[in-house]
């Protein structure tokens, strides 16, 4: 009999063992490990949409322009940049550039990736936003001028974009062959699972300190916790839900650095539903929302709470917008106004009732049911529904919804109020997913776009914050910090505000040179 | 048998290609939208659907797909710009690893509990076994998972937390998924072993001289084990929506994870390659139970 059981044990040891043999060896010991919620799915950056890929790219690729630590614009592949008019825009390459495929970056590159976006049939992200573009000329190695349409304030964002070297600029799928100018060069990416990168010895700003970075991709949230935990990650950027930074901050391998950010929280209101068209309902429901209370308790004190879309650090913050401060009576006043009065008081009987469409995200889920309870104290009833994202996303473009949350990550160009604000931009043409239609507002943003100088488009930002804050079309809730964990041992990492990985070509083994 | 089996096949697989296509259609949301973000404008979308092919009318999307399928051609994933095929490929040995060590661990689980449970019935060790059983079916993979990763990778430190590297990694994601079906298989073979147990051929055995180690491994466990199979061959489909969930939790790079991928993405091509290869996979199963059926019991094979 013990020879069967054996003959039977050795059988089911031999069918693990075969299923064991598919398995690649570990990885090389010597490289960083980030971790990282979703898998970008191209690192084409004429493709590249998603926010994964987009703070991935900066260590494979240069553009012309790069954001600096505050968010403004200045020349990183171009080592000038300048305006003979307002509607033309040159820029001098820097010399002796090379690409990973040991090529020299000429503006004939340039001129190449940029023909190839701009063309709307080859479906790239900006190929809508360069529409203004109306030409991109190489006229010696190192000088591209671009020529535009029309005057367009914001068109230096679009500079940002990562050069291809021409051979590539003009294919279609590029796969794995993404050749860039970048510090690192891609050495492996399998999607839903890894990208490998490895440093570029002939970056022309010298090679970066660590040799290789892996990236891995970690959907779930409480296995990157224990990854970071167990010493399998070195890096976590704003990966780690709020209620468990405190007790990393106990773990002595570990440092957590918390700085102020950009991501702006809001509740969205349907402008064009019966009851929320009146102003009075949408502001007694910001007076009725306990923003400190919700940071407090559903975010640990990670955020900041919030009066408008950009932060106080921004130029374009306006400091004077009316805000909404906590106070529901108020908010009872100004429901009993509007003609909803309470049936019964502190009862259980309501004046109307909402929904409030949310994704299945658990801390959206959790702040939905705060602020519902929060509105039901002042007899709004509220149904939190939840989503799957993708449906929830449709819904909301469709304007099928009532309240819904949102967040605005990496606003850096104050032009999004266009996109968000003007009465051209309701869904499919933009995100005025609210239907908030102003005219005075519209007049505003129109005349900001065509307006080139700075301190004039600032007073026209501010009066448009102005206006958005008093009709109340967002509660603005808070900005989130930015949470990065960091393996003790490591030095170098500055968090930036669109969560970019740039920094880590700083990064060093501490007491390294 | 088989032969029958191997001719509905056809159907079945069809049938699961045009629900799965007419569905993924139905479910709010584009992909273009996925693709170009919202800041593009309406006539680049018009260009990309068009491109895609999303602007054709339903009926003619779907007979070229399945045009493109008997051709073997999968067609592309909308979201990675590369072809169906080729990320189907570089995901399924990792999700046939898993199901297969899971497998593995159910019967080195659920063979010796069973038998034991059965042949000390009404013992502390049968009770002990359901127990066990009941613990194992009701415990959800997604707790169980990071509980077995808690205690042996981030306490002990023998397994790593996640991802797919040497065996080492295989083995929580292995016993993870395996449990629940253990704990089914561990029931099922106890229950019929009883049964088998107490008949009279067994009986005969014995008085022939049979050894009691004979009859039990031989006699009665090839009896005893026939609902097993059947309930093997039914329970795989649980394991690979079970290996959906251990497989996020494990960022294990395989099948369950490229299709919520593609869900969220609503990458139409790749859900349906997805579910294709994942419903051949569910008959292909079922055809080796069949096939271990006729093995098990000689009356099928008439």
């Amino acid at each position: 009999m013990g020879a069967r059981v054996a003959r039977i044990v050795s059988l089911a040891v031999a069918l693990l063992a075969a299923g064991a043999t598919g398995c690649r060896t570990g990885p090389e010991p010597a490289a960083f490990r980030v971790g990282i919620e979703s898998t970008p799915t191209t690192l084409d950056p004429r493709y590249a949409a998603g926010a994964h890929a987009v703070r991935i790219l900066p260590l494979l690729f240069h553009g012309l322009l790069k954001a600096d630590p505050s968010g403004r614009l200045v020349p990183d592949l171009a080592v000038t940049w300048q305006q003979p008019d307002e509607r033309t825009h040159v820029l001098r390459l820097r010399q002796g550039v090379r690409f990973h495929d040991g090529s020299e970056l000429t503006a004939r590159d340039v001129v190449a990736t940029y023909r190839y976006v701009a063309d709307p049939a080859h479906g790239c992200p900006a190929s809508g936003a360069l529409e203004p573009l109306r030409s991109v000329e190489a006229p010696d190695p190192y000088t591209v001028v671009f020529r535009l349409k029309r005057v367009y304030v914001s068109f230096p964002s679009l500079l940002t974009l990562g050069i291809l070297p021409q051979g590539l600029a003009n294919r279609k799928d590029l796969g794995d062959r993404v050749v860039g100018t970048g510090p690192y060069r891609l050495a492996a990416f399998r999607p839903g699972e890894e990208i490998v990168l490895e440093a570029f010895p002939e970056h022309f700003e010298g090679p970066p300190s660590l040799e290789r970075i892996r990236f891995r991709i970690i959907p779930n949230a409480t296995t990157r916790l224990l990854e970071i935990r167990s010493g399998g990650l070195d890096l976590l950027q704003n990966a780690v839900p709020p209620y468990s930074v405190r007790f990393l901050r106990r773990d002595p391998n570990l440092q957590v650095i918390v700085s102020p950010g950009t991501s702006y929280q809001y509740i969205g209101f349907n402008c064009e539903d019966p009851i929320l068209k009146d102003v009075r309902v949408r502001r007694a429901i910001a007076y009725a929302v306990d923003r400190q209370a919700l940071i407090r308790f559903a975010l640990d004190g990670l955020a900041r709470p919030a009066t408008t879309l950009f932060p106080p650090e921004h130029w374009a913050h306006n400091p004077d917008v009316p805000t909404y401060p906590y106070d529901p009576d108020r908010a009872r006043r100004l429901l009993d106004e509007a003609g909803y009065p309470d049936p019964d008081g502190p009862g259980p009987a309501v004046r109307f009732r909402l929904s409030y469409k949310t994704s299945t995200d658990k801390t959206a889920n959790e702040v939905a049911r705060v602020i519902a309870e929060q509105l039901g104290r002042v007899g709004i009833g509220v149904e939190v529904r939840s989503f799957e994202w993708g449906t929830f996303f449709s819904d909301v473009k469709r304007g099928d919804f009532q309240l819904m949350s949102l967040r605005w990550i990496g606003l850096r160009d104050p032009d999004v109020f266009h996109y968000l604000f003007h009465s051209a931009s309701v869904p499919p043409r933009g995100a005025n997913r609210g239907r908030y239609r102003n005219p005075q507002v519209d007049a505003w943003i129109d005349e900001s776009r065509r307006t080139p100088d700075p301190e004039r488009r600032r007073e026209l930002y501010f009066r448009i914050q102005q206006a958005v804050a008093r009709d109340c079309v967002y509660v603005s809730l808070w900005w989130l910090d930015n949470v990065v964990v960091l393996r003790r041992g490591y030095t170098g990492f500055e968090p930036l505000p669109g969560g970019e990985y740039t920094s880590l070509a700083r990064v060093r083994p501490e007491g390294a040179p | 048998m088989i032969r029958r089996r191997l001719v509905t096949l056809v159907p079945t697989v069809l049938g699961v290609v045009t629900l799965v296509f007419l569905l993924v259609h139905l479910v709010p949301g584009d992909p273009v939208d996925v693709m170009l973000g919202e800041t593009a404008n309406p006539a680049d979308k018009a260009a990309l659907r068009a491109e895609l092919g999303l602007d054709r009318p339903l009926a003619e999307q779907y007979l070229g797909y399945l045009a493109g399928v008997v051709r073997g051609d999968l067609g592309r994933s909308i979201l990675y710009r590369r072809p169906v095929a080729e990320l189907l490929a570089a995901r399924i040995p990792a999700t046939l690893e898993l199901s297969a060590a899971a497998l593995a661990v159910a019967l080195i689980l659920a063979v010796p509990l069973g038998v034991a449970a059965a042949r000390r019935k009404d013992t502390a060790v049968d009770r002990g076994s359901l127990v066990a059983s009941l613990l194992g079916v009701s415990i959800p993979n997604f707790w169980l998972g990071p509980l077995l990763v808690l205690a042996f990778s981030v306490h002990l430190r023998w397994f790593p937390v996640s991802g797919r590297g040497g065996w080492d990694s295989l083995v929580l994601p292995a016993i993870t998924l395996g449990t629940a079906l253990a704990a089914m298989l561990t029931r099922m073979l106890r229950s019929s072993l009883v049964e088998v147990l107490g008949a009279e051929y067994l009986t005969a055995a014995r008085a022939r001289g049979v050894g009691e180690g004979r009859v039990l491994w031989v006699h009665a466990l090839r009896n005893a084990l026939l609902p097993v199979i059947t309930v093997l061959g039914l329970q795989m489909g649980s394991l690979l929506s079970g290996a959906v969930v251990t497989e996020a939790v494990f960022s294990w790079p395989g099948l369950g994870t490229l299709l919520l991928q593609a869900i969220h993405g609503r990458d139409y091509p790749l859900v349906q390659g997805c579910v294709l290869v994942i419903s051949l996979g569910y008959v292909g199963v079922n055809l080796l139970a069949d096939w271990a059926y006729r093995w098990a019991d000689p009356r099928v094979r008439r």
